[in-house]
């Protein structure tokens, strides 16, 4: 017994369309609601790009997929889709992740959320000092020298 | 008419940076970084060290369950600390060595700045850890008794008072066990008074029911929890029943508890324990009996020289988030002339294959050196950070 699958069409701000599977749309909490409530056949996600939304949609895409034919997710899936994901964010570029971020976040997708801070954490935590990470990060460090210096006094325990 | 769904505050064509991501999300990011990590991380910005110094972090860690096991101890060692300190042991995985040219250096000893009661240090039994907090509980057991608690928060290492107890206690036994200390006072004889818990919530103070303790308490016993049960040692065997406040005496079964529960370590419900030929042994309940801890690294510890390990050395057997932490003392050293002790601490792997438990090593040194006689290991717990 087959149900027909409901399609849902989502637009880019740049007008890229995306028709996806209803199941897909439901792994963001946002749009879930926003289907249900106005039941349009096509939705524009304005100001996300067609390049970070077709990474949504495949992340999304994936991970349904899995949930769906996993059933109680055995541990062989759950590491395939580990895999997958590291595949996902390998090379990617920080300011592609920044964007998912952004993007994962208005649209309430916890576990893109998650998997994105964590590539962020990684990059940090390669790091090998306070320095190096801000010019990873690009972040223009607010401290005086006094100040900074105070902050190395407090922690002198732990740069031993 | 097409919906349209905006993110707001993102200008167009503007590519995202760190820095304009909002709080919520860098705390998202920081909190899974290592805490051996932060000292740097403060360095950053001082937005960086704001997200890290708040409390919201702690709580962002703990929900992604990304916190950390952290060791510390309280040691008295006269002349040289001449009132109970307490030192936290952090250390840096190998791989996060920095390459410096001169002494590797793989853990830092932090001093703990002291309680305003400096005096104020309890026994073992009455150290009790919730989260990233240790509750000293009442007076030592060869001091004056007192009510008083005082809780060490080990992320900022700041001590405050706790809620008093109902009484003044010395040597108590504490036990933190579903969201309550429970704690038992072993010589009080007044029965009203002898046991109390504190609920971590609340933080209020309620006496217990304690029906059936007459029949052990006048005599020698211990108090061990095991599986999330209490259980009183004494020529039998007692289990505290929590919901009708009664101790009642457990099959025999149960009495081989006795025996398996006197000095070892429980680490996700497995009990071990060092034999006296340095093994390392856990308790196989179907065989109903102790089998070795596998692995090279077992007897390379056994045997290797520079440990100078044997069980009866043994200070601290500790759940370490899974993992074994074993402090040992070994005999004393002349160095120049001058006697001395070292300290020595190892963090043990434990892994299941095929039914057997594996160790490996996956830290070890010498943290600290002490004076050969006078020292005393006060406390020794495993904090969540």
């Amino acid at each position: 017994m087959e149900n027909e699958k409901k399609m849902i069409t989502l637009k880019s701000s740049d007008d890229v369309t995306f028709e996806v599977e209803e199941a897909v749309v439901l792994e963001s909490q946002f749009l879930s609601h926003l289907v249900q409530d106005c039941p349009a056949p096509e939705h524009k996600i304005k100001e996300v790009t067609g390049k970070i939304l077709s990474k949504v949609v495949e992340y999304c895409e994936k991970h349904v997929v899995v949930v769906v034919d996993g059933g109680d997710s055995s541990s062989s899936s759950g590491d395939d889709l580990k895999k997958w994901d590291d595949k996902f964010i390998k090379e990617m570029d920080l300011s592609t992740v920044y964007d998912l971020i952004a993007a994962a976040n208005y649209l309430n997708i916890q576990a893109l959320l998650d998997l994105m801070c964590q590539r962020v954490a990684d990059v940090i935590t390669a790091c090998k000092d306070h320095k190096e990470i801000r010019e990873t990060l690009g972040i223009v460090s607010d401290y005086t020298a006094e100040e900074e210096a105070e902050v190395l006094k407090e922690n002198e325990w732990a740069f031993d | 008419m097409i919906p349209e769904v905006s993110i707001p505050n993102q200008k167009k064509n503007q590519p995202l940076s760190f820095s304009s991501l909002p709080d919520e999300i860098i705390e998202n990011i920081l909190a899974r970084i290592s805490s051996s990590n932060y000292p740097n991380l403060s360095l950053v910005s001082k937005r960086f060290l704001s997200i890290i110094s708040s409390p919201e972090l702690y709580a962002t860690r703990s929900h992604i369950k990304t916190t950390e096991p952290c060791l510390y101890f309280c040691l008295e060692d006269l002349p040289n600390i001449s009132s109970p300190k307490w030192f936290s042991l952090r250390m840096k995985p190998a791989n996060e060595t920095p390459n410096n040219d001169d002494i590797i250096v793989d853990y830092s000893l932090v001093p703990v700045p002291s309680s305003h009661h400096t005096q104020h240090h309890v026994d073992y039994s009455s150290t009790v850890v919730v989260g990233s907090e240790i509750y000293l509980i009442g007076g030592p057991s060869n001091g004056p008794p007192s009510s008083l608690v005082r809780i060490l928060e080990c992320r900022s290492h700041t001590w405050r008072d706790g809620p008093t107890m109902s009484v003044a206690r010395a040597g108590a036994s504490a036990y933190f066990l579903h969201g309550k200390i429970y704690v038992m006072e072993k010589y009080r004889k007044d029965d009203d008074n002898w046991m109390e818990a504190l609920d971590v919530k609340t933080q209020i103070w309620s006496p217990l029911l304690s029906h059936g303790a007459t029949e052990f308490r006048s005599d020698w016993f211990l108090i061990r929890v095991f599986r999330g049960i209490i259980y009183a040692i004494a020529d039998k065997t007692y289990a505290y029943d929590r919901n009708k406040g009664t101790w009642e005496v457990v099959d025999t079964y149960h009495m081989k508890l006795r025996y398996i529960l006197l000095d070892c370590c429980v680490i996700e419900n497995v009990i071990y324990r060092y034999q006296c030929d340095g093994f390392l042994l856990w308790y196989s309940y179907k065989k109903r009996k102790w089998i070795r801890v596998k692995g090279s690294d077992m007897e390379l510890l056994r045997t290797h020289k520079t440990y100078m390990f044997s069980a009866e050395c043994v200070l601290s057997m500790r759940s370490y988030g899974g993992k074994l932490l074993v402090m040992w003392s070994p005999k004393f050293v002349i160095n120049n002339g001058v006697p001395e002790r070292k300290i020595w601490c190892a963090i043990i792997a434990l892994e299941w294959r095929r039914n057997k438990v594996w160790g490996k090593i996956e830290w070890v040194n010498e943290v600290l050196t002490v004076s050969t006689r006078s020292y005393k290991l006060l406390s020794c717990v495993v904090s969540w950070i």
